[in-house]
């Protein structure tokens, strides 16, 4: 009875102790900041004589989220994140001026919003010996996307008039994004500034009428700030 | 130092004059435009491939569609060479109607229809045509692309 009593005291004892330990190698942090969005395109026409000329122009978008790291080292760690970010990209087409034909610029400024989860192996780098409080890092991983909304604004600019209408696209695209995620940044006594490029690596478009013809994935820079000293 | 006031007056009152009625020549000209709002969203040029049901190509041709949807493009007919025109209209909701005709003024025979739409800039337009009076063989299925 005595030895079942020790041999419990002492599995308590182990188990908080790791408890304890695994607690101080995790941390925790929320980051927020302003994202800059681009769609990579691909838009067979079929022809090689165009009268349409198509760009491409980045957007602004905005990303909120919490993350959970575990250091298995003082110099790798890896990290969870989820996070609401927005992104999407410009389209522009110009239809040339012709007989019964306006010069006209259609501008489709896409936006998508997902839940994004990221599983990323990172890569700390210590200000001083001492402590790992204060650190440069670098990681390099891969993201899944779910989903929440699309739409499409489509802005029409003739020489001399506007006109703008807005749509849901969302039954024209998947409900899943993924693809790689490279991103860099320094913690400072709880702080940190993030620097991340997320590339999109599935076609995200899903509209029978256009699978054979348009491929369009998701790429963005984001710049984040963040707290991450304790909550 | 009058004279100078008055001739600074002057020079004000001609740039603001000229300055207005450029912005009302500006406001009020809006060249040969077609209201905006009465712009297809679908036009422009496109490139339309039509195939018989057996899928082998029946003709190609690159086709404007005006302001208003009304369209007129000549085509080719590989197998023969014949060539004569398709000519319709494209409703703003990205509806076609229309049929074959010998010239851009002739009446039509045989019917052609189908939907445009588009995504992210990219426009996508196919359906149904047929024009067995002029040839039995002459009816099939057409695609379009924004081009």
């Amino acid at each position: 009875m005595k030895n079942t009593f020790r041999i419990q005291v002492v599995l308590l004892f182990l188990i908080t102790a790791s408890a304890f330990t695994q607690q101080e190698k995790m941390n925790f942090g929320i980051f927020s900041g302003v994202s800059l969005s681009t769609n990579s395109y691909t838009y067979e026409t079929g022809s090689n004589y165009l009268d349409t000329s198509y760009s491409n122009d980045a957007k602004t978008g905005f990303n909120l989220g919490m993350f959970a790291a575990y250091d298995f080292e003082r110099n790798f760690s890896v990290k969870l994140q989820g996070q609401y970010t927005n992104k999407g990209g410009i389209t522009n087409i110009n239809t040339y001026t012709s007989t019964d034909l306006t010069y006209i610029e259609r501008s489709y400024r896409n936006t998508i919003n997902y839940i994004q989860f990221s599983l990323l192996p990172q890569l700390n780098l210590p200000f001083s010996k001492n402590s790992n409080e204060s650190k440069a890092y670098f990681n390099a991983g891969g993201y899944l996307s779910v989903k929440l909304s699309a739409s499409e604004k489509i802005e029409n600019q003739t020489v001399y008039q506007y006109l703008d209408t807005e749509r849901d696209i969302s039954n024209s695209l998947t409900g899943t994004d993924a693809g790689l995620i490279f991103a860099g940044g320094i913690v400072y006594k709880g702080f940190l500034i993030d620097i991340r490029y997320d590339l999109g690596l599935t076609n995200i478009v899903d509209d029978p009428d256009f699978n054979d013809a348009l491929d369009i994935s998701n790429n963005s820079i984001n710049f984040s700030i963040g707290w991450t000293g304790g909550f | 130092m009058a004279g100078q006031e008055d001739f600074k007056m002057k020079l004000i009152k001609k740039i603001l004059l000229i300055t207005a009625l450029a912005y009302i020549f500006a406001a009020l000209n809006t060249g040969c435009e077609t209201p905006i709002g009465q712009i297809v969203p679908y036009s422009g040029n496109w490139k339309f491939t039509f195939s018989y049901d057996n899928g082998s190509v029946f003709a190609s041709s690159n086709i404007l569609i005006q302001d208003t949807g009304a369209f007129c493009g000549k085509i080719t007919v590989m197998e023969t060479g014949n060539i004569f025109y398709i000519k319709g209209d494209v409703s703003g909701y990205g509806e076609i109607t229309g049929g074959f005709a010998d010239s851009c003024s002739a009446p039509v025979t045989g019917k052609i229809i189908g939907s445009f739409t588009e995504l992210m800039g990219a426009g996508y337009a196919s359906g149904t045509f047929t024009d067995t009076l002029q040839n039995p063989g002459y009816k099939g299925t057409w695609q379009a692309r924004r081009n």
